[in-house]
């Protein structure tokens, strides 16, 4: 195929958004959304996998249209995606997922937190950050769609 | 029309699939070991320097695990490969506390009831301007103030007051989410 072609580049465009769209559903479904909580190894493995893409929309091809029209079409999808979720609000709980319950009443939630891959440390931290030093004085904490866990005290914790 | 479907939907053969998967597989182990070996593991207390190195070693092992296969099969075999082995480093980390004390460490108590530890802070490589930098982040003005300070695995310190609850919005990673 003629690498400088209008057909080539539909070829990348229509790659790239492949790519993109069964990575999304892999990440989603390894359950890790946890960019608010992002290590290290987190770090690695995101660039690691965009590197392990690359070829796969590219084909290699350094020139220069190729990868507009790859980056380009990761813009536009990514400014769709943003458009549909402000039309239909109920799509964001599909792609971005729910908030999560992982702390009621002072008491870890073990069923939640195993499904979102939260460690009982990772809340501790969250509560400490929030100046409490006890699960005790929790009364809910909630891992948010952005990975972030948000704490409410408890009102005995004398420091609602 | 079947020659462009040809282009968009290639794929390697089962072996060069496997290849993908074996080498994918070492470069990982390679990797992580490596960082874990020889650099940093708090995110927090990244300076430039490591997050250009990060980013340089991800570009470097690129074409040892694709090995140049430009085929569409053959990059997404590799994600999927390096996401699979992070369920399973994750998976590992949740039920074996000796590997997550060794890999992502444990929180370190700092400050106790306002009595400084610094053989810890010494240790963990904390100065005394670090820690007062902590808590004047949470609106303590001095030791004596605070319940607990803990260095947390992601290399910031966390406060817990005498007093009031301070409220503060946590440095924080921002997200991939558009809008």
């Amino acid at each position: 195929m003629n690498e400088s072609g209008l057909e080539f580049l539909t070829v990348i465009a229509v790659r790239t958004i492949i790519v993109l769209v069964v990575l999304t559903a892999g990440i989603r479904i390894s359950g890790r959304r946890r960019i608010g909580e992002l290590n290290l190894y987190d770090l690695v493995l995101v660039l690691v996998i965009a590197n392990a893409v690359q070829n796969a929309m590219t084909k290699s091809s350094g020139r220069i249209t190729v990868g507009l029209v790859a980056a380009g079409t990761l813009l536009v999808i990514g400014w769709l995606v943003a458009k549909a979720i402000g039309r239909w609000p109920m799509l964001e709980g599909r792609l971005m997922g729910t908030p999560t319950v992982v702390v009621q009443s002072g008491r870890l939630i073990h069923r939640n937190m195993r499904h979102e891959g939260v460690t009982e440390n990772e809340v501790m931290a969250a509560a400490r950050q929030q100046g409490l030093a006890r699960l005790h004085d929790v009364k809910l904490a909630v891992l948010e769609p952005d990975g972030f866990i948000s704490v409410v005290p408890a009102e005995h914790s004398g420091q609602g | 029309m079947h020659r462009w479907l040809g282009e968009v939907f290639s794929h390697p053969d089962l072996l060069g699939v496997l290849g993908i998967m074996a080498k994918t597989t070492v470069v990982y182990v390679f990797v992580i070991v490596g960082l874990r070996l020889l650099g940093t593991r708090e995110l927090g207390q990244m300076t430039t320097y490591d997050f250009v190195l990060v980013v340089v070693i991800a570009n470097a092992v690129q074409n040892a695990m694709v090995g140049g296969n430009d085929t569409l099969v053959g990059g997404l075999v590799s994600a999927m490969t390096l996401l699979v082995l992070n369920g399973i480093l994750s998976w590992m980390l949740d039920h074996f506390s000796s590997l997550e004390h060794g890999m992502v460490g444990e929180p370190v108590v700092l400050v106790s009831d306002g009595q400084p530890r610094w053989d810890r802070m010494k240790k963990e490589g904390v100065t005394r301007e670090e820690l007062l930098e902590g808590l004047h982040e949470h609106g303590v003005a001095g030791l004596e103030d605070v319940r607990m300070a803990v260095l947390e695995v992601d290399g910031s310190i966390s406060v817990v007051p005498r007093e009031a609850r301070i409220h503060r919005a946590r440095r924080r990673v921002r997200g991939l989410r558009t809008s």
